[in-house]
């Protein structure tokens, strides 16, 4: 897997400029808040349109602005997990997982094998309501490897939790990317979670995220 | 005795019927679309509220009535005309009350927090998925509270409906109008009684509102 990413975004008085290259493994996106780190994972995501720029992935361009090409975050083929695990509160676990499944079939059973690999096929009939922080991002992260991504984006996906947690989430992410070959962007501003997680560091700075 | 109330059920559920299927999709149009005329289409949907019921309901007569063409292509296709009968009150209790529906569904729409809908964007949704999986479940309490204050609306409609459908007894007279008729004919025993009715209605459904609203 290949991301190439080389946009510019405005957004009011704030410039974001990212220029970065990565492939399999996890890169993160280290740096302190207001950086343009969350900016950059929605253009990735395909939630936010850069004003100019290219964004690739396999050689395939998601954006171009020169060509005046875009791949709706639908088309994308991407999974998501924001800090907050956004699940829906009128869903068990389960139907959460299985409304991100996109191969046809028994989508419960593509849902529970995911719920498996995260540890927490035990919660599969609770409401989000029950279930506690750690919990709920194990879910998340089912949630964004059911639809088979070509991508994970995580942004500060494990900031609320405890210390423990945290690290126990951390050795999850790893294995989990480990075993699948999912390429991930991770996004901290904890220098202890960069170090450990990242398989490279795409440095984020006033605007500035990559070798610009 | 109680043709008025069975009347007025039977135009109140109906009502709210049509009311929650046009409310439900204006009210989330309003709140996440962007459309030409999405102004105006939300002026004219909301004026019920300010205007007179009997200006509403004049202006739903001419609309409706027999020289109008919707009131041609209503006899003709029905065989009879639409306005004075019971299924013109029902138009006139549908209009009266979408507002309040419409307003209850757009601000629960609302205040959807965006974040999830675009969960669902990523997760390779269509817009109708998002409506339907995540925006309208996650709203359906705010939607349900306006659902219920508009069935009391279209329960209580009084002007309008008279305008459209006039007062025949057993035909068009609906709880409200009867009340009118039996204190015109000075027999407050029945028009007491109507009325404790419609009050215990009303009461019901805004503690139900209250309820959907606060939990």
């Amino acid at each position: 897997m290949s991301l190439a990413v080389d946009v510019v975004r405005r957004v009011g008085d704030f410039e974001l400029r990212a220029r970065f290259t990565t492939g399999d493994g996890i890169a993160v996106l280290f740096g302190p808040s207001g950086a343009g780190k969350t900016l950059t994972i929605r253009l990735l995501a395909g939630l936010d349109r850069p004003d100019r720029g290219r964004i690739e992935l396999d050689g395939e361009p998601l954006v171009d602005t020169d060509a005046g090409l875009w791949v709706p975050a639908q088309d994308r083929r991407v999974g998501i997990v924001f800090q907050d695990a956004l699940l829906l509160p009128h869903r068990t676990v389960i139907d959460n997982v299985a409304l991100a499944v996109r191969e046809p079939g028994d989508r419960r059973q593509v849902a529970l094998r995911w719920l498996e690999e995260v540890g927490a096929d035990d919660l599969s009939e609770r409401r989000p309501a029950q279930l506690s922080g750690g919990q709920a991002q194990r879910v998340a992260l089912a949630r964004a490897l059911a639809g088979g991504p070509r991508v994970v984006l995580l942004d500060e996906p494990f900031n609320a939790l405890d210390l423990p947690v945290r690290r126990r989430m951390r050795t999850l992410l790893m294995t989990l990317v480990d075993r699948w070959r999912v390429p991930t962007v991770f996004v901290t501003h904890d220098p202890e979670e960069a170090r450990e997680l990242g398989d490279r560091i795409v440095p984020a700075r006033d605007g500035l995220v990559g070798a610009v | 005795m109680w043709d008025p109330l069975w009347l007025s059920l039977r135009v109140a559920l109906t009502a709210t019927v049509l009311v929650a299927a046009g409310g439900v999709t204006l009210g989330y149009m309003l709140s996440r679309l962007e459309f030409p005329g999405r102004r105006l289409l939300d002026a004219l949907a909301t004026a019920p509220i300010v205007m007179p019921p009997t200006v509403l309901g004049y202006y739903l007569l001419v609309l409706l009535g027999r020289r109008s063409p919707i009131g041609n292509l209503w006899e003709s296709v029905f065989g009879g005309p639409l306005v004075f009968t019971w299924q013109g009150a029902v138009v006139a209790a549908a209009v009266a009350s979408f507002p309040f529906c419409l307003r209850s569904v757009r601000a629960a729409v609302d205040s959807v927090d965006r974040r999830f809908e675009e969960v669902g964007e990523v997760m390779g949704l269509s817009r109708l998925g998002i409506a339907f999986h995540i925006t309208l479940p996650l709203a359906r309490r705010g939607i349900a509270a306006g659902v219920a204050l508009a069935f009391a609306r279209a329960l209580g409609d009084f002007g309008t409906t008279v305008m459209v459908a006039g007062n025949i007894p057993g035909r068009t007279q609906t709880m409200p109008i009867a009340i009118y008729d039996a204190v015109q004919a000075f027999d407050y025993d029945r028009a007491g009684l109507l009325a404790a009715v419609l009050l215990g209605v009303a009461v019901g459904v805004l503690l139900l509102v209250r309820r959907m609203e606060g939990s």
